[in-house]
């Protein structure tokens, strides 16, 4: 029971363990260092419901686990994270490649949203959930979660508007 | 969606970076596994010990309640009052003991006179200013047992003797 148990929960974590740090990493706004820690604690809490929800769907449940604490992190502070004017380690795009460039940029962005907002931007359009399921991850009302999602938006066109240049 | 919500989209996408499971990750996941095993269990037991020691505590008050909740008894009122008198024989009716001692006294009677025949028993037993008061009831008492013999034993000797008596002396005067 239990060697089962442990199989069928190692399995799973092996392979999805680099998409969920990647949401993780989105969620905190790039911070890896928190981002595994959140994992971390979402395994650990995984592994507990495991029996219950195993066999029916752990991604979600992990997914819920993360958002949750993500958007509650401001509250109970787990670190201090400060907005500024000026993007912190802005990537030069001279001697990086275009991607790590693109990710750092982006990962800069998100860290100047506010923790539910963020959340709910990466849900909306990372996990390309609809606004009710969103509203149900976050554990808030529909109009809250789309609220969250469409100043998020709004902030980050305004971080990102000479990245991402509006098309004709 | 427009544009650049397109563009967001792509951007959280492509951006992924492949980061396997490592072994590192694979020990920590277990310690913490454990480390919150043993939380559980120390939360586990701290409940328990809260639960018994709540529930010993309120069986504890809770028969407290109950009596200070209970009818209390009348107050002791004082041996000597003037008032004592008219209640005595109102008490004494009501209580049992004082039925079980009177038949000793009209044994012929039985059943019936034991209403009457109970202040004489209980006068004693309870209190002295009753005394007082009991010898009009042990008056009817001891007239009434004669009326309830009257009807059964008197009917055999004394009328014959008497109307014998003054036929007698009719007949011999």
């Amino acid at each position: 029971m239990e060697q089962s148990r442990a199989e069928g929960f190692d399995g799973f974590v092996a392979a999805r363990w680099s998409a969920l740090f990647h949401l993780a990493c989105l969620l905190v706004g790039g911070d890896r260092h928190r981002a595994e820690d959140l994992l971390q604690e979402a395994m650990v809490k995984l592994w507990f419901a495991w029996p219950r929800i195993g066999e029916e769907a752990p991604e979600p449940y992990v997914r819920k686990i993360l958002a949750r604490a993500a958007a509650r992190s401001a509250r109970r502070r787990w670190w201090g994270e400060r907005p500024v004017e000026q993007l912190p380690d802005r990537a030069e795009v001279d001697d990086v490649s275009a991607a790590v460039a693109e990710r750092s940029r982006l990962e800069a962005a998100l860290s100047q949203l506010p923790p539910a907002q963020r959340a709910a931007v990466v849900l909306r359009y990372y996990q390309d959930l609809p606004d009710r399921q969103v509203a149900e991850v976050l554990g808030c009302p529909v109009g809250t979660a789309r609220s969250h999602a469409s100043r998020g938006v709004a902030r980050l066109r305004r971080i990102l508007g000479d990245v991402i240049e509006p098309v004709g | 969606m427009d544009h650049f919500e397109r563009e967001l989209a792509r951007m959280m996408r492509d951006t992924q970076e492949t980061t396997p499971f490592e072994p590192r990750h694979q020990t920590r996941l277990r310690s913490g596994v454990r480390a919150r095993r043993r939380v559980r269990a120390a939360q586990r037991a701290v409940g328990s010990v809260l639960a018994v020691a709540g529930l010993s505590l309120g069986f504890f008050l809770l028969p407290h309640d109950r009596v200070d909740n209970r009818p209390q008894a009348p107050l002791p009122r004082p041996a000597v009052t003037p008032t004592l008198p008219t209640a005595g024989p109102t008490r004494t009716p009501d209580t049992p003991p004082s039925a079980t001692i009177s038949p000793t006294g009209t044994d012929a009677t039985g059943s019936s006179t034991t209403p009457t025949s109970t202040p004489t028993g209980s006068s004693t037993a309870s209190d002295p200013p009753s005394t007082d008061t009991a010898p009009p009831p042990s008056g009817t008492a001891t007239s009434g047992a004669p009326s309830g013999h009257s009807t059964s034993t008197p009917t055999t000797t004394p009328p014959t003797t008497e109307t014998s008596a003054t036929v007698g002396t009719a007949d011999s005067g």
